[in-house]
Formats: structure tokens, sequence, C-alpha cells
């Protein structure tokens, strides 16, 4: 868990936009990473900025909070950690993959 | 129902009566019509008859005078004095009868019945010539008699002669013309009168018509309307014995339970073995069940009141906040005791004071208010205060998220001893008077009670309206300032929940996951929402509905915002149009604002922000 205690869970009414919703993410998070191996910044730095805006009000927290994380990172751009962008969005992966909240 | 059933008859009497003058009129015209045409045939022939019949005279006159003169022809002898007188008398016979024929002849009848056809018209003008020769020599014939005195010279003999040789000419012309007209005039006539069967039929099939269609055919249709209204009202009258036999049995059931619990603590208290404590419990009961029994006998005697026109009001000025908090405390407890939520809200602001009579108004409320908890039996009900300022109107939404009311049902809601289901009285309890009494005693208040929509499961909204009279300095609040029986503070529900209630908004979008949290968003304070995800669906979606406002997504595939924004602005949409963006920029803000975008939205957005600009702009 980064930054919160409380286990992400999504918002009743949107519930059942869940499994479209982690899909499509997976989708793009497997875009994220071509983008970042061509140095397409600027098209990640979009889709993260998407990722940012709907993923807290949909009720996955710690998916925004990555998705911040990452965004700091894309603002160096040329001088990026690739290392530690790496590690944050394998961290993307692994809770688009292991997310329940039964 | 007898005034509607003498109004009608009255009114069929009427229609009745006008439809048989006019058709009276209408057969006795085409009557006249007929008479006239057939009419005018005889008049033909009879004016022929008369020509006939003055030629034939003719006839037989020329024939004497021929034969006396052709005795005379044929003897030396002079004539005699008698001979002399019988062709005098002949002369004077004849010249009547031409002046008879003449005037026949001249006669409009005669000349008509020919004037079509030109060669008769001429053959008898080219007649009537001849006659009129004849006619002087007739005269110069009587004037030479008269000079001689007698007949007896020679010449007076040759001239005679002359006369009726003259006359046998004019006998053949006669006959000749005579059997020509009579061959025309008859082969005339018969066409005339074929003509005037045709008429004739036709006039018939016309008359009779005519009685079917302004005679027979609304006798018909007043009868069977009358039929159909006796039947409706039998029904109505059987339906309202059915409606007042269970509203009796009911009112009945109403009346006997406090009863019931009235005798049986009366008991208690005559009971010397019952304690202080179980004497106490029983006056508080007794006192309780004496309450709802007067509270049904207060109905009954409104109904009686109303029905009868003797239901006074008592204006009295009165502070508006207090009335609904009176209602507000009354309710509360009964919505507390079903765990459903009793929210009050002000849309805008409404008058501190007004003119009604407090006693009724919060009878109305009170009535409505507490219906729509007492069918609700989760969620909540929320009423909604709102006045037009402009029309000087106080409104009260009511909504619940109640039992709902069928479609079926919903016409008997306002009508005397029909309660919707006589099984609701019964799980509901209730003398089911309550809201046609409220609508009748708003009614006479200048206001009303109506339903505006119902849904089974789903709950109900109901409004009620009064206009009111501003007599006194009007000063207006915004505040509530409800409170829990008088003590507590009443803790306000977020007015965000309900701010959007009633409102339509279309979001258009491409990227549907921020379509579905603008939807929650928007739905949760009460919206009614329409999700497009490009903008061809929406131009045409605004072009067949209504919306109270437009959130427009800049950036999307096919028509982007300003492209949707220009078509929308050309007569389809006037309202609000939001644009959503992802950028933050001012340059951003300038351009949707030249644009003709009313406000500039950054995604993401907060809920509250998104709410509150949405219900400034509708607003």
């Amino acid at each position: 868990m980064i930054g919160s205690n409380i286990p992400d869970k999504c918002v009743p009414e949107l519930k059942k936009y869940q499994a479209e919703f982690l899909q499509d993410r997976k989708e793009e998070l497997a875009k994220i990473v071509l983008f970042l191996k061509d140095h397409e910044y600027l098209k990640v730095r979009k889709m993260i900025h998407k990722w940012e805006g709907i993923c807290e009000p949909y009720g996955f927290q710690r998916l925004a909070i990555l998705g911040k994380e990452l965004s700091k990172e894309l603002v160096l751009e040329n001088q990026m950690d690739s290392a530690k962008a790496k590690k944050i969005i394998q961290k993307m992966r692994d809770y688009l993959l292991n997310f329940n909240d039964d | 129902m007898m005034i509607k059933f003498k109004n009608i008859l009255k009114s069929n009497q009427r229609k009745f009566f006008l439809y048989s003058i006019v058709g009276i009129v209408l057969i006795l015209l085409s009557s006249a019509l007929t008479l006239y045409y057939h009419n005018k045939n005889v008049s033909g022939q009879v004016a022929t008859f008369r020509v006939y019949s003055a030629i034939t005279k003719i006839l037989t006159i020329n024939n004497e005078i021929v034969s006396i003169a052709g005795k005379l022809e044929g003897s030396s002898r002079s004539i005699d004095d008698e001979t002399v007188g019988i062709i005098e008398d002949s002369l004077d016979s004849l010249k009547s009868q031409y002046h008879l024929i003449n005037f026949q002849l001249l006669s409009a009848n005669f000349n008509t019945s020919h004037g079509r056809d030109e060669k008769k018209k001429l053959k008898s003008d080219e007649f009537l010539n001849n006659h009129k020769v004849l006619l002087k020599d007739i005269n110069d014939l009587e004037l030479f008699l008269k000079k001689t005195k007698a007949l007896k010279n020679e010449n007076a003999r040759k001239r005679l002669i002359q006369i009726s040789e003259k006359l046998k000419e004019y006998n053949n012309e006669v006959l000749f013309f005579l059997n020509d007209k009579i061959l025309s005039d008859h082969i005339e006539e018969y066409s005339k009168l074929r003509k005037a069967g045709f008429i004739l039929v036709f006039m018939l099939i016309t008359q009779i018509l005519l009685i079917w269609l302004l005679i027979f055919r609304p006798l018909f249709k007043t009868i069977s309307q009358q039929h159909d209204e006796i039947t409706k009202a039998s029904l109505n009258v059987q339906s309202a014995n059915r409606s007042k036999s269970d509203f009796i049995a009911n009112i009945s059931h109403e009346i006997r339970t406090p009863m019931t619990g009235i005798l049986g603590y009366t008991a208690v208290l005559r009971d010397s073995n019952s304690s202080n404590q179980e004497k106490d419990e029983a006056v508080k009961i007794i006192d309780r069940n004496a309450e709802h029994l007067m509270g049904i006998i207060d109905e009954i005697l409104d109904i009686s009141k109303l029905e009868s026109g003797k239901f006074d009001y008592d204006y009295q000025v009165v502070e508006l906040p207090k009335l609904i908090d009176d209602v507000y405390a009354l309710v509360k407890v009964k919505a507390e005791e079903k765990n459903i939520d009793l929210i009050f809200t002000l849309s805008g602001k409404i008058p501190k004071y007004i003119k009604i009579d407090p006693k009724r108004f919060k009878q109305i409320l009170f009535n409505v208010v507490g219906n729509a908890v007492k069918f609700t039996n989760e969620g909540y009900v929320h009423v909604k205060v709102l006045y037009n300022l402009e029309e000087a109107e106080l409104m009260f939404l009511v909504r619940d998220t109640g039992i709902g009311i069928e479609l079926k049902n919903q016409g008997h809601l306002f009508k005397y001893f029909e309660q919707v289901d006589s099984s609701v009285s019964r799980n509901h309890g209730g003398t089911g008077l309550g809201l046609v009494l409220s609508k009748d005693m708003a009614e006479g208040m200048r206001g009303d009670v109506n339903l505006i929509r119902s849904e089974i499961n789903k709950g109900s909204v109901f409004e009620i309206s009064f206009q009111l009279e501003i007599e006194h300095e009007l000063i207006l609040t915004n505040q509530l300032n409800l409170s829990e029986n008088g003590k507590k503070e009443f803790k306000q529900t977020d007015e965000r929940e309900f701010l959007l209630e009633e409102k339509r908004i279309m979001i258009v979008d491409d990227a549907k996951e921020n379509s579905r949290l603008f939807e929650m968003y928007l739905k949760k304070a009460g919206a009614e929402t329409v999700v497009h995800n490009n903008g061809v669906d929406a131009i045409s979606s605004a072009a067949r509905e209504y919306f109270d406002l437009i959130l427009l997504d800049l950036q999307m595939p096919g028509k982007d915002g300003f492209q949707v924004l220009k078509e929308l602005r050309s007569n389809l949409f006037d309202g609000p149009i939001v644009a959503l963006t992802a950028h933050t920029m001012e340059e951003e803000k300038i351009r949707t604002k030249e644009a003709g975008f009313d406000e500039h939205l950054s995604k993401p957005i907060k809920p509250r922000d998104l709410i509150n600009k949405v219900f400034e702009l509708i607003e």
C-alpha cells in the first residue's frame, strides 16, 4: 500500500464498470510501456494525466498515486530515472493484475 | 348529475329543433322548385292549346266564308240581306278570334317555348306577319261593307271572292304551320316530361337524404348519446355506492380501533386493582386514541363543510418558516419511526411572512408530506420550497422514494371516498380523504395540490402551490431554521444532493470513464442525464429533446467541441453549454469563451465544483 492503509474499493455507483475499467487500464499500460521505449513522453503524459483524473473518483486511489509518481518522473524526460519509472510501471501492472476488493 | 343531464337534454332539444327547421325549410324549397318547374311546363302547354283552339275556330269561320263565297261565285243573283248579315257576323267573330290569336301568339309563353329554336322562331314570325296582313284585309272588307251598306252589287261580290281566295291560302298556311308546330311541340313536351321525371326522382332522393341527415341522424345520435350518458351515470352511481360502502367499512374500522382502546383502558381505570403506573399509561393511551378519533371526525366534518360550501378560511399574516417548521416537527416523528430521511430544502428565497389560513395551510402540508412518509418504507422524503417572485406563487415539491402509484389508480387520487386501493387503508391506515381534502382546501385558498409523477416502487412527486396575496411589505428569507420538536437544532442535509432535481443535462464526451463519472455526480444531485460519446449524436439529440444544460468535451474524434457548439447554437440549443477540457491554460479559457461557451471546466473536476457550476448556470 502506498499512502493509504484503506484498501481500494470501486465506488458502488460505478461497480458495474469496474472490470471494463481495469481492462482498459491494462491495455493503456501496455501502450505506455511502448511509448516509453520510443521516448514519446508527451503521449505517456497525456495518458497518465487522464489516469490521475479518473482513477481516484472511481475509487482506485493507489493507481492514481502511482500515476502521479510516474508523472513526476516524466517531467524530467531525458533525465528520467528509467529504473524508477520501470518500478512504478511494474507496481501498476501488479495492482491491475491483483486487484480484488471482495 | 341531474344538472348535467338537463343540460345535455336542453342542448340536444335545441340542436334537434334547429336541424328540423333547417330540414323542413330545405324540403319546402326543393318542393317549391319542383312545383315551379312543373307549373312552367303546364303553363306553356295551356298557352299552346289556347292558340290551337283559336286557330281551329279561325279555320271553321274561314271555311264558312269560303263556302259562302263559293256559293256566290256559282250564282249570278245578288246576295240577300240574310247572307250579308251572316257574313258580317262571321267577319266580326273572325276579327275577334284574330285578335285573340294575335295576343296568344305574342304572349311570352308561346314565344319563349319556341325562342330557343331559331328555325321555329323564324317560321312563327312569318306566320305572325301573314296574320297581320290578313287582319288588315279583314278590316278593309269591313270598311267596304259599311261603305256599300250591302253586298248586293257585283263589286262587293268580287271583293268577297278575292278575300275568300286569300283566306284559302291562309288556311293552307295555317294547316302546314299547325302540323309542323304540333309535331315539334309534342317532341318538346315529351323531352320536358322525361326531364321532369328525372328531376322529380332526384328531388325525392334529395328529400329522403335531407330527412335522414337533418332529422333522423341527429335524433339517433342524441338517443345514443343519452343512452351512453345514462349508462355511464349508472356505472358512476354504482361505483360511488361501492366506494361509499368501502369508505363506511373503512371508517367504522378507523373509529372502532381507537374506540376499542378507549373502552379497554377505561376499564383499566375503573379497576381498583390497577396500579398508578398502569392508570397513568391508560390515561395516555385514552388521550392518544381520543385525539386520533377527533382527527377522523374533523376530516369528515371538513368534507361535509366543503361539500355544502360552508368552509370558512381564517386569513392571517403569519411567519412562513414557522409554519413549515411546525409541519416538519409533526412529520419528523413518523419519519424517524420508519427510519427514513425527511429533508426540507429551499430553492432561492421565500417570503418571510404570508397571508394565509395557517391552520388549513398546515393541514394541507401535513397531509401531503405525511402521506409521502406513510407510503415510503426506505429512502427519503424531500420537500423543496420555492417561491416565484414574479407570479407571487409559493410552491412545495414533495418527492418520496416510496411505493408509488399505478397509472390506472392515479385518476382516483383526488376523488372523495376513493382511496387508491382499499387494501392500502388496511395496510397503512387512514380514511383516504387527506389528499382530496387538501386539494379542495388549497383550491379554496387560490392554490392546488397535484400529482406530478409517480412510478411503482420508485416513488412519487406531489406539488402544492399557493397564489399569494402580498399586501404587506415583502421580506424574503433563505433560512428555514428547522428545529426538532422546537428544541434541538436540525442538521440540514447537504442541499447539493437535490440541487439539480428536475433538471435534464446532456453529457458529451468520447472518454466513457469521464462521462460515467459526470453522470454519477449529476445523478447524485438529482439530475436526469443523457450521455453521448460523439458530436453527431449530441446534435441530433438536442434537436429532439429538451435539456437544461450541455456539458461538451472539446477534444473528440469526428466533430470536435467547437464544431458541435457552432451547430448547437444555430437554432438547436440556446441554453448554457459548458466546455470540458483537460487543459487549464488561460488561453484555452479565453478561446472557449470567444467561441460562445458559457463556462470552461478543466478535468479532473471535483463533484462539488461541477454541481455548483451547473446549478449556477441553470438558475
